[in-house]
């Protein structure tokens, strides 16, 4: 199910290019620094707890910020320079609905795609067409303070895509959304990127969002990148199996365990210890066994695949503050998935 | 200018127009509210006498035409903010119309509405 596009031939055209992009608010650095590239195709994930500086970003990307240092470009134009080139080459879903709630769908649609200049026959058929993406045609002459919060969205993503833009920016997508409208729109997101090879430069701060969607994540805190890198190599980067324990004297077995050479990586935190090694399972009664010559008493201890969690905990030392809908949505019975369609 | 500009100016104007016949309660108060004033207040002046006013309805008339212009201007006002509020002018704002343009397009609906009036209030008043 995972939408991985491959690039047939042909280099790869970067579409968004930052340079040392930066934004001050009074003091405060929201975004410090950036510099990372985006190719053409590819969905790119900003990874990130609430207030890292991902909306910031966007809002610069998208022209409705002024950066405070630094450049980007978007399709080879800058950012500052060539806004309303740049304009013409995004669409956009912010965080926030941002519909005409006494509209309706088609009209909100129509609108925003003459505010783009496209042609009467084109406008009548691209509306059919977004709508069917996203499964709303019927609801197409219903009022938009009517809809759902999972209908808004869609639409909204619907209308992002009217005027065939380059790349579509999401802004936490599935934000408030429940499971299965987020599986739901997933699909759509992974289906328009490879239906219409629109580029998608998404934020999010779920972590299974992130792992589900993106070709390419940047781990972004604080207003920096720590680390940009496809799902897999920064899975990896963590180690085959992940084993976290917790215990009387984490210091003393930490310093114990540390002379192992089969622990390829071994982190320590507040309450718990996440060592990285192969083959887990066969490793938890060792370690038992050494935690037991030192005369420490292991607490908990558990053995899991590593998931992107965990390469978060790796690079910035914690948990990503919001993570209450981690791994829930893959439990999600069929039968509610198809009642919706 | 590009036509994208004029398409703007009037989706601008058609947007807020929709909205406007949609909303009953704001169509109605705005056409019913200087009608108040101009006949109930207008009639009910009308058998006093004031120095240097021979007719009290053509005096009322301008006042009447300046406030429902100077309300439908604060609404104007108002529903930018709500748009502000509410994320949508957002969504304007990144398309590639020109900041000229929306503001343009947006206050177009209550100058051709109380155009409209104002002439209105000519052919009743000062026949």
């Amino acid at each position: 199910m995972r939408c991985k596009r491959k690039n047939r031939g042909q280099e790869p055209l970067d579409i968004i290019k930052t340079n040392n992009l930066t934004k001050n608010f009074d003091g405060l650095t929201a975004v410090d620094t950036i510099s990372f590239s985006v190719k053409k195709g590819e969905i790119f994930g900003f990874l990130g707890p609430n207030g890292a500086g991902k909306t910031t970003t966007i809002k610069m990307l998208t022209t409705l910020l002024h950066p405070t240092k630094g450049s980007a470009e978007i399709a080879g134009f800058d950012i500052i320079g060539a806004r309303d080139k740049v304009r013409r080459n995004i669409g956009v879903v912010f965080q926030e609905p941002a519909l005409d709630i006494e509209l309706t769908g088609g009209e909100n649609l129509e609108y925003h795609a003459r505010m783009y200049g496209l042609s009467r026959s084109k406008r009548k058929t691209r509306i059919d067409d977004v709508l069917n993406l996203v499964d709303l045609e019927d609801k197409k002459n219903v009022l938009v303070k009517n809809y759902s919060g999972g209908m808004k969205r869609r639409l909204e993503i619907a209308r992002g895509l009217m005027h065939y833009p380059t790349v579509l920016f999401l802004d936490e997508p599935t934000l408030g959304l429940d499971a299965q409208t987020r599986r739901a729109i997933w699909d759509y997101i992974g289906k328009m990127n490879k239906e219409e090879g629109t580029t998608i430069f998404l934020t999010t701060h779920y972590m299974d969002e992130a792992d589900f969607l993106c070709d390419r994540i940047g781990i972004i805190d604080h207003g920096s990148i720590l680390v940009i890198d496809s799902v897999t190599n920064l899975k990896n980067s963590v180690g085959n199996d992940v084993i976290t324990l917790s215990c009387s004297d984490m210091v003393k077995l930490v310093k114990k365990l540390e002379e192992e050479s089969w622990i390829s990586n071994i982190e320590q935190h507040d309450s718990f210890v996440t060592l990285g090694v192969e083959k887990g399972e066969e490793k938890i009664p060792v370690i038992i066994e050494i935690a037991q010559s030192l005369n420490i008493r292991i607490k908990s201890i558990s053995v899991r695949k590593p998931t992107l969690d965990d390469v978060f905990l790796h690079f910035t030392g914690r948990i990503m503050r919001d993570q209450e809908a981690t791994n829930t949505t893959r439990s999600v019975p069929p039968r509610f998935h198809d009642r919706r369609r | 200018m590009k036509s994208v500009e004029f398409q703007a100016i009037y989706i601008m104007w058609l947007r807020q127009m929709k909205r406007f016949v949609r909303s009953k309660s704001r169509l109605v108060s705005s056409i019913v509210q200087p009608l108040f004033f101009l006949f109930i207040l207008g009639s009910g002046f009308r058998v006093a006498t004031f120095a240097g006013v021979d007719d009290y309805l053509s005096f009322l008339a301008p006042g009447i035409i300046a406030m429902a212009i100077l309300f439908s201007s604060m609404f104007t006002g108002i529903s930018v903010l709500w748009d502000k509020q509410f994320g949508f002018l957002q969504e304007v704002l990144v398309t590639p119309v020109s900041r000229f343009s929306i503001i343009i397009g947006r206050t177009t609906l209550y100058h051709c509405f109380y155009l409209y009036f104002a002439q209105l209030f000519d052919d009743t008043c000062y026949k």
